[in-house]
């Protein structure tokens, strides 16, 4: 039932207006300032030289702090992954080089692909490291959605969908307004406005009856031609179709709402802004093999070269995946390896394609997402190069573990086909234009083994904090340890709270030392 | 610090361009690393507490993939699903690599962490299998690395089913070549469980060709529930001498054990307990026995039989024997137990004896049978201490057919 006009809610939304209440903006976490220790600085060492790790390794160095960065695998960036032709992609057991064509605009983003414009933590780094952004299509209301139980299989527009969707939606609403039951609620005047708005937000006519939208597009016409409205869908078919159930609002979510955006020419340019920033030694190919907890220090064994070489450091900030440190020699305390084996270890697949034209433009879609309820999920539209001769395709993003495990137990080729397949149900003749492609499963890439860290309400009850607090002078760092596991942004917050932890000590062990 | 450079671009992003082959010829590295004190200045911070892990078996590169998630020194990672390598016979392995690449393990949808295993081992050629083999045979066992049990079984119960799993994997779990039977103590004690369930489901041992796994496969399906699979592994971990969590008891054992060598065994050794005998009677048994205070005292599980004729038809008399053979069994084993933790059946102070009566004597417990037995190991010369002790006829014991068990309290020799 829809309850009083008015109500808490209300009240909220005014006294923002009113500055009386700070809004969610406000509560991020500050960006690091960290005292500055001079020539006094101590030995940190940064195992994993993803984005919390090169964070900390930024702010660090700034501060006079001696960095070593010790990462893995043989690139820097973790999940921040951006592929072109000959880059390799290490999944276990399925290395695959990548075939796209030299070309600038072909490239594709496997892991981080967008940056919602309140992430301001990486916006400012973007800003200070100079890294060009632009905008990125999240949602286009020319795509597809297509769903094998709805329409016949048959792909709709998605501004059909929505027009018509909420046409329905808003006629059955309005029939119920002329009931007596609300007059209970509403005063005629509430209720008047109330029809207002439903007429205004579902393209009702003066009857308060939908009969078709423009907002769904024509059918012909409307140029030079008199406009014809499309038919509306079968209400019943919306209803069987999936794409209600969290497709359809996808870009009102927190971090989905336009305008999001996108580095040029990749996003593992921030990664490379970083690291042009940062003068400390990154040793790649350097797995660790030991963590050791020490009363005023944490010691660390990695494997350089086939050499085992001990690093004695200050202070210790760790971003290798929580399920991976499993399996390397430690001595953390119980109640934090409980905490780590308590997070769940997610899984996520994504196919780029390269496409020989890109034909999508003629079917009037330049960016943004086509949802199905096929195996592959989504099909992106590659943003940047429009009307260019090639384009890389998004052919798959997975979210349902089944189908993670489905993709990933295949061959790359085998799921290049069944990409093809589901695509051939949305774009008749896409096989045609499929040139080469890259699988990457991230729950089986080399020294990862999972995306995301998957918490459960309980387990953030019980566990986040503990792994949140250092351990001695340890700091489990990385989207892992935040709120938002598989953005950037959780990973450069996460860095930033370790951090301002590690300055609030310094800070008073450095105020002992004055007052000796 | 000859690190200090600003990486490239090359560097970034860009991994490397093309995956070099596997060596096959690497094994030389494979060596154990051993750290010296020089190589970093900052070494000489190291707490003497916790000391830094200077001998550490490093996987050369080809091999990074198998420590990547069967952890280093392959002692296994539950977190990605990955069993402890380390231990494990080159036969076994190669065999088990040869079983991901037909296909007989890790392609039934069931078995998703097979499912993720199956590509390393197709992706490699078979030099490649042999020489990841030959390295992962290499990592020597570290009995502190293993991790501590994580089933929550009934090991008595499991203990019981395990009979039937010795006659292949051996008393001890410490499995048989000749049979093509793996070791069990010390393994991952959840892939354990999971690898049974899968046998039961036929998601592992159905696959034609794969002729051992079919006989692992009827084996698994003998077990009457899933709560016995839990259970089973639950006595599996018992084999494992080596869990870390016991490592004061092993201290124990081992002082123990000496003093047993330096001959201060049965009676002088049992400093502190008194035993009265039976007034009047030369029954093999003590009236009351009297521990002063301080004295360890040791809790053991009843022990029952292993089977008299594993090839028999399962639970007969003909599997089990008679009451007599079977407390043969069970005395045994008990003073197999007791030597391990450096106790004899000297140190036993009670005993309780549980009894199922048998046909042949309509019903009744056959408790001559079962005194033969008691008195091979109390009241000879060689073994005079005798322990208070009960006996009772019992309805029915763990497993069909089976007639004895037996528990014993000890006072520890100081």
């Amino acid at each position: 039932m829809v309850g009083a006009a008015g109500g808490s809610s209300a009240v909220l939304q005014a006294g923002i207006a009113l500055g009386l209440i700070p809004s969610g903006a406000a509560a991020h976490t500050p960006r690091a300032d960290l005292l500055n220790l001079g020539s006094q600085g101590r030995r940190v060492v940064i195992l994993g030289a993803g984005i919390s790790g090169l964070t900390c390794a930024y702010e660090l160095e700034r501060a006079g702090y001696d960095v070593t960065i010790i990462e893995a695998s043989n690139r820097i960036g973790g999940r921040n992954l951006t592929v072109r032709r000959g880059d390799v992609i290490d999944e276990m057991g399925n290395p695959q080089v990548c075939e796209f064509d030299d070309h600038p605009n072909l490239y594709f983003n496997c892991g981080p692909a967008r940056i919602p414009a309140h992430h301001e933590n990486l916006l400012h780094y973007c800003k200070v490291l100079n890294v060009p952004l632009e905008v990125f299509v999240n949602v286009n209301y020319h795509a597809w959605v297509q769903d094998p139980e709805a329409f016949g299989g048959r792909p709709v527009r998605m501004r059909e969908y929505i027009a018509d969707a909420r046409g329905f939606m808003t006629e059955l609403i309005s029939k119920a307004v002329n009931r007596a039951d609300f007059d209970a609620v509403f005063s005629d005047l509430d209720a008047e406005r109330l029809l207002g708005f439903l007429r205004a937000y579902g393209d009702l006519d003066e009857n308060n009856l939908y009969k078709g939208s423009r907002r769904a597009g024509y059918a012909s016409g409307g140029m030079t031609e008199a406009p014809t409205l499309k038919t509306p869908l079968d209400f019943s078919e919306i209803l069987k179709s999936s794409f209600w159930r969290f497709r359809m609002h996808w870009g009102e979510g927190e971090d989905q709402a336009a305008p999001l955006m996108q580095a040029v020419g990749g996003n593992d340019n921030i990664v490379k802004g970083f690291v042009r920033n940062i003068a400390s030694p990154i040793i790649t190919g350097a797995p660790v093999q030991s963590i050791r907890l020490r009363e005023d220090g944490v010691d660390v064994v990695y494997d350089r070269g086939g050499k085992a070489e001990l690093i004695s450091a200050d202070y210790c900030f760790n971003c290798i995946p929580k399920h991976l440190l499993h399996g390397i020699p430690n001595n953390f305390p119980k109640e934090y390896l409980t905490a780590m084996a308590n997070v769940g270890r997610g899984k996520l697949f994504k196919i780029g394609l390269q496409m020989n034209e890109r034909f999508w433009e003629k079917e009037n879609i330049y960016g943004g997402i086509t949802w199905t309820n096929q195996e592959v999920e989504q099909i992106w539209y590659p943003t940047h190069g429009i009307h260019g001769n090639k384009g890389i395709m998004l052919g798959a993003y997975v979210f349902n573990d089944q189908t993670n495990d489905l993709f990933a137990r295949m061959t790359p080729a085998e799921r290049i086909a069944l990409a093809i397949e589901n695509g051939e149900k949305i774009h008749p003749g896409y096989g045609s234009h499929v040139e080469n492609g890259v699988t990457v499963a991230w729950h089986r890439m080399n020294y990862l083994m999972g995306c995301t860290a998957q918490w459960t309400e309980e387990a953030r009850q019980r566990y986040f904090q503990t792994l949140q607090r250092p351990t001695g002078r340890h700091y489990l760092i990385g989207d892992q340890i935040s709120y938002h596991p598989g953005w950037q942004e959780g990973a450069i917050s996460s860095a930033h709270h370790a951090l301002a932890d590690l300055d609030r000590r310094v800070r008073a062990e450095q105020g002992e030392t004055a007052d000796v | 610090m000859s690190d200090r450079k600003p990486p490239t671009d090359a560097a970034v992003g860009a991994p490397s361009r093309a995956r070099s082959g596997f060596r096959t010829n690497h094994l030389a590295s494979a060596c154990r690393a051993v750290i010296l004190a020089a190589t970093t200045a900052a070494a000489a911070n190291v707490n003497a507490a916790a000391p830094p892990d200077t001998d550490i078996t490093l996987a050369p590169e080809p091999y990074r993939y198998c420590v990547v998630c069967h952890g280093v020194e392959l002692m296994g990672n539950h977190a990605v699903d990955a069993p402890r390598l380390a231990g494990l016979p080159a036969w076994y392995l190669s065999r088990q690599m040869t079983a991901f690449r037909e296909g007989w393990r890790g392609t039934h949808p069931d078995d998703v962490n097979g499912m993720e295993m199956r590509p390393q081992a197709t992706v490699l050629s078979p030099e490649q299998v042999d020489a990841a083999v030959q390295f992962a045979a290499s990592v020597p066992e570290q009995p502190h690395q293993v991790a501590p049990g994580r089933v929550n079984g009934d090991p008595v119960r499991g203990e019981t089913l395990y009979q039937a799993c010795a006659a292949c994997h051996g008393d001890a779990g410490e499995g048989n070549e000749a049979l093509l039977s793996p070791p069990l103590a010390g393994q991952s004690d959840w892939y354990m469980v999971t690898q049974l369930r899968h046998f039961r489901s036929g998601a592992r041992g159905a696959a034609s060709g794969d002729t051992q796994g079919a006989i692992m496969r009827a084996s698994a399906l003998a077990l009457p529930d899933d709560q016995a699979v839990v259970d089973v592994v639950a006595y599996i971990n018992t084999l494992n001498t080596a869990q870390p969590q016991r490592g004061e008891t092993a201290m124990k054992k081992t002082a123990a054990a000496a003093a047993l060598a330096a001959g201060l065994t049965g009676a002088a050794a049992s400093a502190e307990v008194t035993r009265y005998p039976l007034p009047n009677s030369d029954f093999p048994i003590a009236q009351a026995v009297e521990i002063s205070a301080g004295t360890t005292i040791v809790y053991h599980s009843g022990m029952v039989p292993r089977p008299a004729n594993p090839d028999a038809t399962r639970y007969t008399r003909e599997f089990w024997g008679d009451t007599e053979t079977q407390a043969m069994s069970v005395f045994s084993r008990l003073e197999e137990s007791l030597k391990a933790k450096g106790l004899s059946f000297g140190d036993v102070v009670k005993m309780q004896v549980y009894l199922v009566g048998v046909p042949e004597l309509n019903g009744a417990m056959d408790f001559d049978g079962f005194m033969n037995a008691y008195r091979r190991y109390f009241g000879s010369d060689d073994q005079p201490n005798l322990p208070a002790r009960s006996a009772f006829q019992v309805a029915g014991l763990a497993a069909p057919g089976m007639l004895v068990e037996v528990e014993v309290v000890l006072a520890r020799p100081e």
